[in-house]
């Protein structure tokens, strides 16, 4: 945790984003920007690999966020979860389209939108929880399901990558996906 | 109908369910109807997709380039065209129609199912609730003009205690905390003369951790604020070590650059 002072954005709720937004789309842009541009960045970045496509992505995330405004629901998760979700989807798109892969997978975000930390944990504290369950992981059974949920792979796709059989790659999924369920059971609250 | 369990169909079963919920392909007309009887996929699924929704923490943050802003800020003042690509929204699940006789005989099944996934929503709806009522009272406490701020210090942990004197909420943010065994937790006490109010149990990562306090009282009714070490669940009165301690003698008032350095800090690492 990092204490440092300096120039920092205004400290604004999500709710208040979203009126700033409605009210002075300039102004509310700018503001939301300047809250989550640095975490859309970061995960285009990590999608694409490539500093040109992540601005782009980013340029798009947050000009859709804007025109679609209508369509977030405050009930349903924080913006951060929502931009989250368009930046993850519109970045895998990229990566498929670059491959000749059938673009628009289907994904989840319905759920991304649910997800919420435990009290009183919240998405700071959740964050270590998450990447130390990682690093946990044999390394094999990490890198399968990376490459599905970073690369935008399908099973088929990781089973040539890897040059494995698909039966392989299977077990590694449920393996690995098994073992985050269990490391991570009291953070995330499953039974 | 009655439950269904076959392992090694759920075996074979759990792995294109994982895959599903990273975002790899549709569930088969098999792996939905599998579903609809075995309680134990249903829950391995639900987990799935928690694990997948809190993978998107695990992607570091990255500075864009400066102009990136303005070419944003630029391109938002320019006429819109009709969105090339939607944002995504709750997708429609490709409705897949088995036999009719099939389709009866699951009915029951998924009336079943669809109550316990209702109430899976309405838990993760009401935790949702209460997790941006914290973050809205914290807000509107640091943005508050008459929040005062006291120290707090134990032998190695330093902290803040964030209040309105005259208020009943309060935020504590605490550093350096000891590690605690399994079946711990800090617990925060407030002191007035003879009386002990607890105020809440919370758990730190790597050392660092913050609480929400809501008082019945205003915070100029007590003393002091400790925080003990007590066992999981919390105590009704404090047993375990103290860690942090202060009185709330002396406010301090913070400056708008420390209200948001305090907000930054706990909503990122």
């Amino acid at each position: 945790m990092e204490w440092a002072t300096g120039e920092t954005p205004p400290v604004l709720s999500d709710e208040a984003l979203v009126a700033a937004l409605r009210d002075d789309p300039p102004r509310g842009l700018a503001l939301l920007y300047d809250r989550y541009g640095r975490m859309v960045f970061g995960v285009a970045l990590r999608i694409v690999g490539e500093h040109g496509a992540a601005e782009e992505i980013t340029q798009d995330v947050f000009l859709s966020c804007w025109q679609h405004l209508d369509r977030y629901e405050t009930r349903r998760g924080s913006l951060a979860t929502w931009l989250f979700s368009i930046a993850h989807h519109r970045a895998i798109d990229e990566l498929r389209s670059r491959r000749g892969s059938e673009t628009r997978r289907s994904a989840p975000f319905d759920d991304l939108q649910l997800a919420v930390p435990h009290e009183p944990f919240d998405e700071a504290l959740l964050r270590g929880e998450i990447r130390r369950a990682l690093a946990e992981l044999p390394p094999a059974q990490r890198e399968v399901i990376e490459l599905i949920y970073w690369n935008g792979l399908t099973r088929r796709e990781v089973s040539a990558h890897l040059e494995l059989p698909l039966g392989t790659v299977h077990t590694r999924i449920r393996l690995g996906m098994d073992k985050l369920r269990a490391l991570l059971a009291r953070i995330l609250g499953d039974e | 109908m009655t439950e269904e369990h076959d392992n090694e169909r759920c075996t074979t079963i759990r792995a294109n369910l994982a895959a599903y919920a990273l975002g790899d392909g549709e569930l088969s007309t098999m792996d939905q109807a599998h579903l609809a009887q075995c309680a134990a996929c249903r829950s391995a699924l639900a987990g799935y997709r928690r694990i997948t929704a809190a993978l998107r923490l695990s992607a570091e943050e990255a500075t864009p380039p400066v102009a990136l802003r303005a070419r944003i800020l630029a391109a938002a003042r320019q006429p819109q065209p009709a969105p090339a690509s939607e944002p995504p929204r709750a997708p429609r699940r490709p409705v897949r129609y088995a036999a009719l006789a099939l389709a009866a005989a699951l009915l029951i099944a998924l009336f079943g199912w669809n109550i316990t996934l209702q109430q899976r929503v309405e838990q993760q709806a009401a935790q949702l609730t209460n997790s941006r009522s914290n973050w809205h009272t914290l807000t509107a406490l640091l943005n508050d003009a008459d929040v005062r701020w006291y120290a707090m210090a134990g032998n190695q942990a330093r902290g803040r205690f964030w209040a309105d004197p005259t208020g009943t909420a309060a935020c504590l943010v605490a550093q350096q905390l000891p590690p605690l065994a399994d079946h711990q937790v800090y617990q925060v006490w407030l002191t007035a003369d003879r009386q002990v109010v607890n105020g809440g149990t919370f758990l730190p990562r790597d050392g660092d951790g913050w609480v929400m306090i809501r008082s019945d009282a205003p915070f100029t009714s007590y003393q002091a604020v400790i925080v003990t070490i007590e066992a999981a669940g919390g105590s009704a009165m404090p047993s375990g070590p103290t860690v942090l301690q202060g009185t709330l003698a002396q406010a301090e008032i913070p400056d708008a650059t420390l209200r948001a350095a305090v907000l930054r800090a706990i909503t990122s690492e």
